[in-house]
């Protein structure tokens, strides 16, 4: 696209306002809609939450003359994250909003960790796929036996329902979950968006178990969110550190604003549903708008120009595919690393203060692992383990994003 | 989790302060009235119906029946035929029933559970023959959907919908607090609508003329009129006594 970023004004932000009524739209189908679209909602919801997550805790260091300007732009920030929030249909109960939520973290990880420039960097997010991938399976392990479904029809097939590093493995000292950064001088645009985006969308798994959690009733299930909850804040500690801390504020406001309109042109290039792709589309303007704005006062305050940080065009689309044989094989191959301080060791090298960590919270044993003791995903669910209905011969029924290309 | 029901603590109601209800009450005023509704409002006499029916009539629905997995197989079957042209809704109720089987066994193993820890002694048998019928129906179902040249792995709308409606089936029966009447009376809930929805089926199959499956699906309706006696009168033994009985076969 050649949008050129330094000059794009967008969408006005004083009309970027709408009506309870029009932030209150028809959500997607659960049954019809394609799983990818529902990653892409639930990805861009994340990432609005971020959005307003970073703006207030400028805020709090901020004069009232910028806690204005960001008042001004989250406004609009909250009625975004509305409007996607609330396209996720009602017939989707927790635990199966949970599996997108896992098929995020999956996709989109490894959709990262194959354009990361950055060797050490691209290792960080192999290293956290493998674990949203193993909660992916326990979940989906838990959504069979607790309420008798088929993660696979949420999944739609993207997405294997396989162990990933176990959960029991994900607990770790938090002086081991604290990365290098890069240099957001030197470092390439990708890799601060990269960063930017999984964090986002780890912060907001974060907050959904964190909110879920006790609306369940079955202990074991209370219990593993609790177990997840905590992994998940290992990983916001984990992607977070990533990020370069020697950004000014208003760099960095300049870099989330062009990270979500970034994600936005990547959602509207592959969208197949027009009414969600108008969104897309629509909310893409949205952040043009935002990105002058910021820019204005990063020039204005900064007394810098704007090309210093910015971009003049946004990269290639971020693909969002199934990236099985990737999955796979970063499992084969890395499923026993472990991590000590800021690297990757083999398990052995661990350090005393993780097994000790570990030791402690499962001291009743892990509930995970206890949910998944002996499951093995077949279709339909475990109860066809036995006699599975077999595959039907006429492929592709329908036209899916498997097909379309970039 | 307690075996009985026992007066307690409760704390709901306005007897439990009947002083902090007659200030309440004291409060309720015109002055009161006239606030309640914003001078500025723009659609002052916009109900909350208004706007339910606005949402009903531009909304599309929850989703459709997915395509057969072989046309061919369609055709073989006479099923379009068979079914008035409209063999979707004949895959659509079977396709509930298949999902409602499956997580009404899955309800069995949690209800089955509860009994075995409270009743450790106790003969459970019967709870273990209807969790075995139920899984044995699921695979009856599947069989039943690919005879038709439908896919037993896909959601249909009814399907989805009827797990919204066990969605709180699912929260009383694994919740450690409630005790057995009160999950029974769960399963109970879920008995009624499988023998109802056992008899949908034997009356979209009669009239779409598929005499084995009607045959089928009339065989595991009688165990449905069994579950749902059995769950009926243990239940009603339960709360009468108030507390834990062991169920005596009728
Ligand atoms: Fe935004
Ligand atoms: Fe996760
Ligand atoms: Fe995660
Ligand atoms: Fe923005
Ligand atoms: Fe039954």
């Amino acid at each position: 696209m050649s949008l050129d970023l330094h000059r794009s004004r967008g969408y006005p932000l004083e009309r970027q306002i709408s009506s309870w009524k029009n932030l209150v739209q028809e959500p997607v189908s659960k049954l019809d809609d394609d799983a990818l679209t529902k990653v892409r909602v639930v990805l861009m919801n994340g990432i609005e939450l971020e959005s307003i997550h970073f703006s207030r805790c400028f805020a709090r260091v901020s004069d009232t003359e910028m806690r204005r300007h960001l008042a001004k732009v989250r406004r609009v920030e909250q009625q975004q994250a509305t409007t996607i929030n609330w396209l996720l249909p009602a017939d989707l109960s927790p635990l199966e909003t949970t599996i997108i939520y896992e098929q995020v973290a999956t996709e989109i990880t490894a959709a990262v960790a194959q354009i990361e420039p950055d060797e050490y960097l691209a290792q960080c997010y192999r290293f956290g796929l493998l674990e949203d991938f193993d909660h992916l399976f326990r979940y989906s392990a838990l959504l069979d036996r607790l309420e008798g479904k088929d993660a696979a029809d949420i999944l739609q097939g993207y997405t294997d329902i396989l162990p990933g590093r176990p959960t029991f493995y994900h607990h770790r000292d938090p002086m081991d979950d604290v990365r290098n950064h890069f240099d957001g001088k030197k470092a390439d645009p990708i890799t601060q968006f990269n960063a930017l985006t999984i964090m986002a969308a780890e912060q907001q798994t974060w907050n959904y178990y964190m909110n879920i959690g006790p609306m369940f009733s079955d202990p074991v299930a209370r219990q593993i969110y609790a177990e997840i909850a905590s992994v998940e804040e290992q990983h916001v500690t984990h992607y977070s550190s990533m990020i370069d801390p020697n950004q000014s504020w208003l760099e960095r406001w300049v870099m989330h604003e062009v990270n979500e309109a970034y994600l936005y042109y990547t959602c509207m290039e592959q969208e197949t549903n027009p009414r969600i792709k108008a969104i897309w589309e629509r909310f893409l303007d949205f952040e043009l708008a935002h990105l002058r704005y910021v820019s204005d006062l990063f020039e204005k305050t900064e007394k810098r120009d704007i090309a210093e940080i910015l971009p003049k065009t946004f990269p290639d689309p971020l693909p969002m595919r199934s990236n099985r044989e990737f999955v796979r094989s970063c499992v084969l191959e890395e499923v026993d690393l472990r991590a000590r301080g800021t690297e990757f060791v083999p398990a052995e090298l661990e350090s005393e203060a993780t097994r000790k960590y570990r030791r402690t919270v499962h001291a009743h044993g892990d509930p995970a692992a206890a949910v998944s003791r002996y499951y093995w995903w077949a279709p339909g669910g475990e109860l066809n383990r036995e006699n599975p209905p077999e595959i039907p011969a006429d492929e592709n029924l329908f036209e899916r994003q498997e097909e379309t290309r970039l | 989790m307690k075996e009985s029901v026992y007066i307690g603590q409760n704390k709901t109601g306005l007897g439990v302060a009947p002083r902090f209800a007659r200030e309440m009450l004291d409060n309720q005023d015109d002055e009161f009235k006239l606030i309640a509704q914003a001078e500025d409002d723009p659609f002052p006499t916009l109900t909350h119906e208004d706007i339910k029916q606005e949402y009903i009539r531009e909304w599309g629905d929850i989703g459709s029946v997915p395509p057969p997995a072989s046309l061919k197989g369609m055709a073989v079957s006479g099923i379009q035929k068979l079914t008035g042209g409209h063999p979707e809704v004949l895959i659509d109720k079977i396709g509930e029933r298949l999902a409602f089987e499956r997580s009404g066994a899955r309800l069995y193993e949690a209800f089955i559970l509860k009994c075995e820890t409270v009743l450790p002694d106790s003969s459970l048998s019967f709870l273990h023959d209807i969790y075995i019928e139920e899984v044995r129906h699921f695979q009856l179902l599947n069989e039943a959907i690919k005879r038709l040249g439908g896919d037993p792995t896909a959601v249909t709308p009814c399907a989805d919908v009827a797990a919204v409606i066990g969605k709180g089936l699912v929260a009383v029966v694994n919740d450690p607090r409630t005790n057995i009447a009160q999950s029974a009376h769960a399963v109970l809930a879920a008995e009624l609508l499988d023998n109802d929805g056992w008899d949908m089926l034997i009356r979209l199959t009669d009239e779409a003329g598929l005499q084995d499956m009607r045959d089928d699906f009339q065989e595991a309706k009688e165990a449905e009129d069994r579950h749902l006696k059995e769950v009926r009168n243990w239940l009603t033994e339960l709360v009468v006594s108030n507390k834990v009985v062991r169920h005596q076969r009728h």
